[in-house]
């Protein structure tokens, strides 16, 4: 009997987990311009319009510039990033690249397919159509958050601490890519507070890693 | 066996009727939440005596479950509800200068991210072992005076799990 209710919760729990999760609170949510682009500098859970600031997911803080694309940001960080599809679940950014704003989606990469204990490392990046956006500041760029799933699929889940989790990124970069860290100041900052289980950890500061 | 196999028919079928009933009901998108004026108003804040309180209780905890570590409290926050912001008590983090390789049975809660239950979270526990422990992050429930989840924080790498629940198989959303 007792493996049958455990059956029963989880199947209830599959259903439960179809639905949604509540956006957490940014405290910095604004437009952020950059020689002529303009961004919100969070993501959010929804793309519908006029973002409120308790939408969000998390602050940015990433930007690879000079010539990137977002396919290219993902195949150099395959290794130890190679889950997505239906493990890494998808967020939208607010981008403007000089020709009027558009919605970006993206599910990025992470380390580990929904652990039950442990944590997994989890980006995503955002650019419009063309899968990259330009500025005479950082070239070809995309934007990127990130942070830490820790026990997605287990008991004691918490989410975020994204300044572990650039610092984590920073350091698993392809060689040949050059990282400043905490370089660009994206006004975003977050000082540790817990919204439910979702922990918020941000400098402000985003690391710019030049891709070749 | 026939008895079940139909509960476990019939919390299929709720299971399927629940996410049908999401999706129609819900859309296609999330309804969206009330816009806030000012979050910097509604996210609260933790007053100095509150911050000390949870200190020293996670700091108890830290030493009853793992013992005399070289722990160093490095940073507190306000833990609150995201739907009305209330104040549940506080998350804090310990530092520890050299990695720690720890064992334990390690209080955790699953919190319903919804916020829709009565309860906010219960309460759990799992067994692991972990290596490269520099820091451990701790949720104290300030109206219970209670440590309600202690683990390894990031950059820990979990090496041995021997008893700890799966509960969901697909990611939460986050």
């Amino acid at each position: 009997m007792k493996r049958v209710l455990t059956l029963a919760t989880l199947a209830l729990t599959l259903a439960l987990g179809a639905g949604h999760t509540l956006g957490a609170t940014a405290q910095n949510l604004h437009i952020v311009s950059a020689s002529g682009d303009q961004f919100w500098n969070y993501d959010f859970l929804s793309t519908q319009c006029c973002p409120p600031p308790n939408n969000v997911d998390w602050a940015f803080d990433l930007i690879f510039w000079n010539n990137a694309t977002i396919n290219k940001v993902k195949n150099g960080l395959e290794n130890p990033y190679d889950q997505g599809g239906l493990c890494a679940s998808g967020m939208n950014a607010r981008l403007n690249d000089g020709t009027g704003w558009v919605w970006d989606s993206d599910s990025g990469k992470k380390t580990t397919c929904c652990p039950v204990t442990g944590s997994a490392y989890h980006f995503r990046v955002y650019a419009d159509s063309d899968d990259r956006l330009y500025s005479t500041l950082f070239g070809y760029y995309v934007l990127g958050s990130t942070h830490i799933d820790h026990a997605e699929c287990g008991s004691g889940s918490w989410f975020g601490y994204s300044e572990d989790a650039e610092a984590y990124l920073r350091q698993h970069v392809p060689s040949g890519w050059t990282v400043n860290a905490n370089s660009y100041n994206l006004e975003n900052n977050e000082p540790l507070r817990a919204e439910g289980n979702h922990i918020w950890q941000n400098n402000g500061y985003a690391s710019k890693i030049r891709v070749p | 066996m026939k008895r079940r196999l139909l509960v476990l028919g019939l919390a299929v079928w709720a299971a399927v009727f629940l996410a049908l009933a999401t999706a129609v009901f819900a859309g296609s998108q999330p309804a969206l939440p009330a816009p806030l004026s000012d979050p910097a108003e509604m996210i609260p804040s933790l007053s100095a005596a509150d911050a000390d309180r949870a200190g020293k209780l996670a700091l108890a905890k830290v030493e009853s479950l793992l013992g005399r570590l070289p722990v160093r409290l490095t940073d507190i926050g306000v833990w609150h509800t995201g739907t009305d912001y209330r104040v549940i008590g506080a998350v804090v983090e310990f530092s520890i200068d050299t990695p720690e390789s720890l064992t334990a049975q390690w209080p955790t809660m699953n919190y319903d991210e919804t916020e829709s239950s009565t309860l906010l979270y219960t309460k759990d526990f799992a067994h692991y072992a972990a290596t490269g422990v520099t820091k451990l992050v701790a949720f104290v429930d300030l109206g219970r005076g209670e440590v309600v989840q202690l683990t390894p924080g990031p950059g820990a790498v979990v090496t041995n799990e021997i008893d700890a629940p799966r509960l969901r198989s697909v990611p939460t959303g986050k």
